[in-house]
């Protein structure tokens, strides 16, 4: 048992959260992977946006392991010329939703983070608690109303146990 | 020779019963410490305001002795202020009795303290100060002494405005909310306020029981055995319990008049009084206080037979009607757009209420025991907290959690293991501060600080830190607290001890109606003004545009020396739970 407790706390959930495999696992809305620039590997996910219109971006899904307690999510992400929201919350977004078995959203979704403007890379992380009937969770990320380039790689979604998770508080 | 005429002057002060007047006419102004004193096992820091002084002396007041000759420390800068300072540390000093300090071109502190009860009269006059803030009774002479007055706002017949009409109770028609404490300068009485300032104290007992147990505040015992803590705090939970609609649980908003009332007595204002609308927030309130409520009173089952219980079956009911209403903000401008008579007092409005579930539902954890509460919490807890404010109030259910552990159930440990680890990471954040700061406080860190009220959140910094205490037994926390404490008696940039009465440099014109209008010179006493306030909202004279110095002593200054039961409930707080731990030594 413990060493299956282990496992769980050491395995990134995220399917292809390098964009290795282009964009295999991934649910997208005019995401393209690109091999010129990268965190890490040969390549990485880019969101363009021409305009601040529309809401654009990536997703997956991931079955949490039961009895699952904390998550710790991450990704890095890099910013280029992503315009001025009109909206506080308008931008480059890392967002998760919690969702029960029949993949229905429970309670408000998270925002990780949101980046404007020019960015290096930079590492995104949060350990999170997993909310009573939750048994999935949607990762996503997207430009949200807002124009420019948003880049995306090393995504990660791995299981804590109490004493990790609380090293992060 | 020049010093003991000094030092007979000083004595002469102290003996005048107006001595606070007096006093900050002639004193030095530039050297800052607890006006109070110190313990003799404690820290003991002044502050002086920084140029060429190289050292300090610390003087017996009654004799002028020297008794202790120090050196102040490297000047202290700090990067959102204009002030430098150099600390003057004779914590090494540990003999009890009474003290001045000089320094060579700063002239001479009054004289205090170093004694083992030395917050006594603060930790009793800052309780006592919410019986001066009663409605609906007289304050008799016995208790109130020459701040006595007559009776205001009986409030057994309230009208239910517009907005609150539902069922039964249509507009117009009439409740009774009688009781409950005066929110602040004015004469309106907010539930949300109430929540935390009644939470607050209720948390103080719960902590230090067999203190309380024994503190005596001179207020109407009513013929029972019972902590005065409780019997004060009693009163207005009372108030709380009649705001809720028994019909459905819900809780109104506020019992208010239409506008502010002039600075007069409590008994010349007779605006008509109103029960607003309910909401997620006041509800929450309810729920959190009345359960918190519930397991302390059950251990005066025959003073008040029947009243946990009551308190109880009203904080699940309060509950349930939150459960159905999640959302319902108080948003008086929206009110006033649909609704007659328009209503201008304090709003407390808050439309975010993830920290009233936290809260509510961790006293009703604790006090049920149903794990309905536990998953309430669990589903919040990524929401982030920090100290309370009235609108922020989820560290309340953290605080409470802790002290309850024995208690909980085994499944709690991971969620309650994760609040400590929250709790202890502010307050080693707090601490790292300390040794730099210009004060040499916790608080003051930044200019954000200094705001609306700021004086609540240093007596707040200094509960988290006694919290931190609590559940390590690390003397850090408590140094760390008692800091805090010493800013608010006086070792801050204005030079005052902040609480009506106290020490030897206090407000004397705090925005405060009955002590505007009662024709005594002293404002009613005990009462914590709210503090420097870098925004000035009032526009009322100020001297200086420094973050630290904006603050004065003028009743049109509700901006800074208004007065609060929320800021005065922390106070409570701190000043006792000092006390209590330095008698447990």
């Amino acid at each position: 048992m413990a060493s299956c407790h282990f496992a769980h706390a050491q395995k990134n959930l995220i399917s292809n959260g390098g964009f290795e495999e282009e964009l295999e696992s991934w649910t997208d809305y005019t995401a393209k992977t690109t091999t010129y620039i990268f965190k890490s590997g040969t390549s990485s996910v880019a969101v363009f946006a021409a305009d601040d219109s529309k809401w654009l971006g990536l997703h997956q899904i991931v079955q949490l392991p039961k009895k699952s307690q904390y998550i710790l999510l991450s990704a890095w992400m890099k910013a280029d010329q992503i315009a001025p929201a009109k909206e506080a919350w308008h931008g480059g977004l890392f967002k998760a939703e919690w969702l029960d078995g029949s993949e229905k959203i429970i309670g408000e979704s998270m925002t990780l983070t949101s980046i404007r403007s020019y960015q290096d890379w930079q590492l995104y992380e949060k350990a999170v608690i997993i909310p009573p009937g939750c048994s999935k969770i949607k990762v996503m990320f997207a430009l949200a109303f807002a124009a420019g380039t948003m880049f995306v790689d090393d995504v990660s979604a791995k299981i804590l146990s109490q004493d990790e998770f609380e090293k992060y508080q | 020779m020049k010093f003991k005429r000094l030092i007979i002057a000083l004595n002469s002060i102290l003996l005048l019963t107006t001595c606070a007047v007096s006093a900050q006419q002639q004193l030095s102004g530039q050297i800052y410490l607890n006006q109070l004193g110190f313990y003799p096992s404690g820290p003991k820091i002044a502050v002086v305001m920084a140029d060429d002084a190289q050292e300090f002396e610390l003087h017996d007041a009654a004799t002028g002795r020297v008794v202790l000759t120090g050196k102040l420390s490297a000047k202290r800068t700090l990067a959102t202020s204009n002030l430098t300072t150099k600390i003057a540390d004779f914590s090494s000093f540990t003999h009890a009795g009474t003290y001045l300090i000089t320094v060579a071109g700063k002239g001479s502190t009054a004289p205090f303290r170093i004694a083992n009860d030395l917050h006594h009269p603060v930790a009793v006059s800052s309780l006592k100060a919410f019986y001066y803030q009663r409605a609906s009774m007289p304050l008799e002479a016995v208790y109130a002494g020459k701040w006595a007055r007559a009776a205001g706002h009986p409030d057994t017949t309230v009208l239910i405005h517009p907005s609150a009409a539902e069922g039964k109770r249509t507009a117009k028609s009439t409740i009774n909310t009688t009781g409950g404490w005066y929110d602040a300068g004015d004469y309106n009485k907010y539930i949300v306020n109430s929540g935390i300032s009644t939470g607050t104290l209720l948390a103080a007992y719960e902590d230090f029981p067999s203190y309380f147990d024994t503190l005596k505040t001179q207020i109407p015992a009513e013929g029972k055995k019972v902590p005065d803590l409780l019997l004060e705090t009693l009163y207005n939970i009372r108030w709380m319990l009649r705001m809720q609609d028994p019909a459905d649980g819900g809780v109104y908003n506020k019992c208010t008049n239409t506008h502010f009332d002039a600075m007069i007595m409590p008994d010349q204002a007779v605006q008509p009084r109103y029960v607003v609308q309910k909401g997620t927030a006041a509800t929450l309130n309810l729920a959190a206080v009345a359960a918190q409520a519930a397991r302390i009173f059950k251990h005066y089952p025959q003073q008040y037979p029947g009243l946990a219980d009551s308190c109880l079956k009203a904080a699940v009911k309060a509950w349930g009607w939150a459960e159905k209403h999640p959302d319902v903000a108080y948003d008086q401008d929206e009110m006033n757009r649909k609704f007659e008579p328009q209503v201008t007092t304090g709003g407390y409005g808050d439309d975010k209420f993830g920290d009233e579930w936290i809260w509510s539902a961790a006293e009703l954890f604790i006090s049920t025991g149903s794990k309905v509460y536990y998953d309430a919490i669990w589903s919040r807890l990524n929401d982030a907290t920090g100290i309370p404010g009235w609108s922020y109030v989820s560290m309340l259910g953290y605080y409470s959690l802790q002290r309850n552990l024995k208690s909980l159930p085994d499944y709690s440990k991971g969620m309650t293991g994760i609040m400590k680890k929250r709790i202890l990471t502010i307050a080693d954040r707090y601490i790292e501060v300390l040794s730099s700061h210009i004060f040499d406080t916790v608080f003051g860190d930044a200019r954000s600080d200094y705001n609306w009220g700021s004086n609540s959140t240093v007596a707040n910094q200094g509960i988290l830190l006694i919290n931190a205490y609590l559940m390590t037994g690390e003397q850090k926390y408590i140094t760390a607290a008692i800091s805090n404490l010493d800013y608010l008696m006086g070792r801050n940039a204005t030079g005052y001890c902040f609480v009506t009465g106290m020490g030897v440099k206090s407000p004397l014109h705090p925005h405060h109606r009955p002590s505007v209008a009662d024709g005594i010179e002293a404002p009613v006493p005990g009462f914590l003004v709210g503090g420097p306030n870098y925004e000035k909202q009032d526009k009322a004279a100020y001297t200086s545009n420094e973050p630290e110095l904006s603050y004065t002593d003028l009743d049109s200054s509700y901006a800074s020396n208004e007065v609060a039961i929320n800021w005065n409930a922390p106070l409570v707080y701190i000043s006792n739970a000092i006390e209590a731990l330095q008698k447990k030594k």
